[in-house]
């Protein structure tokens, strides 16, 4: 079974190029958090409605590392995301592990 | 892929808000920006909920908060006024100014004044000697606001006077000086005049970039001689006369560290560039701080045009964005009073 995240509504997420920041901002809690450019690129890509499994491979692409190590590290990341308030589990994908054997 | 969580927004300390409480005035100065006096004011209990909203968020940000309540005229209702005083003075708020025509302070607004600690400042407004003042600020508007300079220092409050400078009266700014100097006044502002709102015909009072450095000259001369009244010269265009001396100047405040509060609750980037950027009965002050698009384009100096683009004091000025907006119809364009070739 896997979780199927979204960007929570409040959060709207910036690139600065001026000082070539990256930042999520939660326009209702006004607090708000620098991250990092993958960080950014998986949050963006969530905001798009990719799925983790399309994030996982978009980012595994991009940044040409393991599979392995960048499932873990999206999830974590998804995950600390979460409990922070970034984004939200909007429901529990019951054939994710159906559909990956597929 | 770690991210922070941050305290600050920007490198600046402070947050300003200037909050016009009330369209009401009893004036109608011919330099004003206003288009009407229309007394759309909120009530008390929603300027609270704002009040505490911008206080909020100041803290949420890790800035020192600090307002100006005007208007209008901010003691057209005298009641709201000393609600919002005693809203600030209970909160994170490093000071509070009143600006305001001073012409209906009397003693018992005065003493009662007293007892905000957080009250750093009281402004007026003169707008040259006594004659063309009046012209201006209507007749017998310069007498009451001397007696009000009086009263205040009386009291031993700090006060300072500002004056909208353009071809009508810049020639009597080191004059002007001179009588409030007497008059043990604090500090004395000089702001340009911007033909908008109730004052767009009248652009032949604007003053040529030739003469804008004439007068700022004196002024910064004035300053470096005298103790009283002291020019706040903390304005654009002021860094060109001494890029050296930190003590004059000042970068545009849009999208930085500064935002302006109409009475309806809409929110403008600057009180002389009235673009409504938002609503805070409607949205929180995040929301539109985060995602206006027109703050962010302001934060890019890459969007200057013309000769403020490539200007080599893009870091400590970029020139005055409402004056080219009011000018050009383009805040991007540069600063129409900008004397650097």
């Amino acid at each position: 079974m896997m979780k199927k995240y979204k960007l929570n509504k409040n959060v709207c997420l910036k690139y600065d190029d001026v000082s070539d920041k990256y930042y999520a901002f939660c326009v209702n809690s006004g607090d708000h958090f620098a991250l990092n450019r993958v960080g950014f690129f998986i949050l963006t890509l969530l905001e798009k409605g990719y799925s983790i499994d399309e994030i996982i491979n978009s980012v595994h692409k991009q940044e040409n590392i393991d599979l392995n190590i960048c499932k873990t590290d999206t999830i974590n990341f998804l995950n600390k995301s979460k409990k922070i308030g970034i984004i939200a589990i909007e429901k529990e994908d019951h054939n994710y592990d159906k559909k990956r054997q597929d | 892929m770690e991210f922070e969580k941050l305290s600050e927004n920007t490198h600046e300390e402070e947050f300003y808000f200037q909050w016009h409480i009330t369209n009401e005035c009893n004036l109608r100065c011919k330099h004003c920006y206003h288009s009407d006096y229309i007394d759309d004011s909120l009530n008390i209990d929603q300027l609270l909920l704002i009040g505490n909203h911008l206080c909020d968020a100041a803290q949420k940000w890790g800035k020192k908060a600090s307002f100006s309540l005007t208007g209008g005229e901010p003691f057209s209702n005298s009641k709201n006024i000393f609600s919002l005083l005693d809203l600030l003075e209970k909160r994170n708020v490093d000071r509070v100014d009143i600006l305001t025509n001073g012409t209906l302070i009397d003693e018992k607004i005065t003493k009662k004044l007293k007892k905000y600690t957080k009250l750093r400042r009281i402004q007026l407004s003169l707008e040259g000697l006594k004659d063309t003042n009046d012209k201006i600020r209507g007749n017998g508007s310069y007498e009451r606001t001397i007696k009000t300079i009086k009263q205040l220092k009386e009291q031993s409050f700090n006060v300072s006077i500002m004056m909208t400078i353009g071809r009508h009266n810049y020639n009597e700014v080191i004059p002007l000086a001179k009588e409030l100097g007497l008059l043990n006044v604090d500090a004395f502002i000089l702001d340009r005049f911007i033909p908008e709102g109730q004052s767009n015909d009248k652009k032949d009072w604007l003053l040529s970039s030739e003469e804008i450095r004439q007068v700022y000259s004196l002024a910064y001369n004035f300053f470096q001689a005298s103790l009283k009244p002291r020019f706040l010269l903390y304005r654009t265009l002021f860094c060109l006369l001494n890029p050296d001396d930190s003590h004059i100047g000042a970068i545009c405040s849009v999208g930085n560290n500064a935002l302006t509060i109409m009475p309806n609750g809409d929110v403008f980037p600057c009180r002389r560039l009235p673009i409504k950027i938002g609503n805070l009965l409607e949205e929180t002050i995040y929301n539109i701080w985060y995602t206006s698009p027109l703050l962010w384009e302001m934060r890019n100096p890459e969007n200057l045009k013309g000769k403020c683009h490539n200007c080599e004091y893009i870091p400590i000025c970029r020139g005055c964005r409402a004056m080219a907006y009011a000018i050009t119809g383009n805040y991007f364009e540069s600063d129409p009073q900008c004397w650097k070739q």
